[in-house]
């Protein structure tokens, strides 16, 4: 079969390279060379807008915080347990300190100033969270599992832990899934799932059995 | 097997809080144990939260181990090589203890008092302790992120008495075991109450924000309500 291009033959047909007909400039050629360019453009651009809105999220969170550290300690507990019903277990978590010491800074005990500032870190990512509007509440779904296959039990509050608040930001305002995220984060997250899940037992209670499949 | 270190394994050491229920990983001093001669010693309470309570009582005896000094059971060998006990290091003065699972048997409740609780579990620590308990028992390894979920809902309820019973009794009451027992039936009594009842709605996560808000709402009432009649 003989290919031709506006009239003359192509390829084999047409001899060497050098026996090509000049292409003139709206083939699809240039059109080809035209898209690179341009598709070339808007990755840079979105790589551009990816890292600006990066800084911008830091700049507003950091901002944020610096509100939040005018607060007293028991205030800032306050505003986490008693309106956003955070729990003692996971605000004691964030900070990296005991239940205990948590109860003591609620009836007045002193805190440190960076444990002050982590409380202020997790109540201005809270307000974010809610105001994007997305999440409703914030602090009970940073306690929730991820939604993922059964066998995998991993919390908003766990990449948190980790460091990873940009992220978490990213997965509130759906622009990544989960695994996504996940595959940035904890390359080998697939790995941790267990072959066991949690069920609601007979009596009431939440019982351990092998998952069946 | 997962280790931790002694900073993120208590909640408390020496001076426990009364207002926190007991618990699983509660250690206790000066308990003489039936069958382990007349000595007091040390027990740590092994019983899963699930199982040492009837409705706001606890049942009348309770399981627990001999908690006994052991010099080895820090660093990774410690932890990794000692897998018939659950390591308790710097439990008192630095000094290094650990629960027996061989001699597991059990207590009378009456005996498990607050004076006589010297130390307690965080709750990372709490899902240590069963998962050493779980391996011990049938040689099955648990990831703790299922154990946490497991334990989600005893745990937050347990977190919620406390914080109840701090929030309605004074400080003079809050010194003492029968007001403290009484204002716990209190809070068994509100989290049953209503369909669903707060105690259901904890079976699931989702809701245990809500429920934290309301449990604090409903102490702050009740503690200005006995504020009013005194």
């Amino acid at each position: 079969m003989t290919v031709t291009a506006g009239g003359q033959p192509t390829g084999a047909a047409a001899g060497g390279f050098s026996d090509y007909a000049p292409l003139p400039p709206t083939s699809t050629r240039a059109l080809s060379l035209r898209a690179d360019y341009l598709r070339t453009e808007v990755d840079m651009l979105g790589r551009e807008v990816q890292e600006w809105h990066g800084e911008a999220r830091e700049r507003d969170l950091t901002d944020r915080i610096f509100e939040k550290t005018k607060k007293s300690v028991s205030g800032l507990l306050e505003e986490l347990a008693g309106e956003r019903g955070m729990g003692w277990s996971d605000i004691a978590e964030v900070v990296g300190v005991s239940i205990s010491a948590v109860r003591k800074w609620r009836k007045g005990g002193d805190a440190s100033p960076e444990s002050r500032s982590k409380l202020a870190r997790i109540a201005a990512l809270l307000d974010v969270l809610e105001e994007k509007g997305i999440v409703q509440d914030p602090a009970a779904w940073m306690e929730m599992d991820l939604p993922l296959d059964r066998g995998y039990f991993i919390r908003p509050l766990d990449l948190y832990l980790e460091g990873h608040v940009l992220k978490l930001i990213d997965l509130a305002e759906q622009r990544q899934t989960v695994a996504q995220v996940l595959d940035q984060v904890r390359p080998n997250w697939r790995a941790g799932r267990s072959d066991f899940e949690v069920f609601n037992d007979t009596d009431g209670q939440r019982s351990i059995r092998r998952r069946d499949e | 097997m997962d280790q931790i270190e002694s900073e993120s394994l208590y909640d408390e050491r020496g001076n426990v809080n009364w207002a926190r229920p007991l618990l699983q990983g509660d250690v206790f001093d000066g308990i003489v144990l039936p069958g382990f001669g007349d000595q007091p010693m040390k027990v740590q309470i092994i019983s899963h939260p699930c199982t040492m309570r009837m409705g706001a009582n606890l049942t009348l005896r309770i399981t627990v181990a001999p908690v006994e000094p052991h010099s080895s059971v820090v660093g990774q060998r410690g932890w990794d090589g000692n897998l018939r006990v659950m390591p308790l290091p710097g439990l008192i003065d630095e000094k290094h203890f650990a629960t027996k699972f061989i001699d597991v048997t059990a207590a009378p409740a009456v005996l498990l008092t607050r004076p006589r609780r010297i130390a307690t579990l965080s709750h990372q620590g709490i899902y240590i302790l069963q998962q050493r308990l779980i391996k011990h028992y049938t040689r099955v390894e648990m990831p703790l992120e299922l154990l946490r979920r497991q334990s989600a809902a005893v745990l937050t309820e347990a977190v919620l008495q406390w914080e109840w019973i701090e929030e309605v009794l004074t400080e003079a009451e809050l010194a003492d075991e029968s007001a403290i027992e009484a204002e716990a039936k209190a809070f068994d009594t509100w989290l049953g109450e209503g369909d669903p009842s707060c105690r259901a709605l904890l079976q699931n996560e989702i809701h245990h924000t809500d429920v934290h808000r309301r449990a604090l709402r409903a102490a702050r009432d009740r503690s200005r309500t006995r504020k009013d009649q005194k």
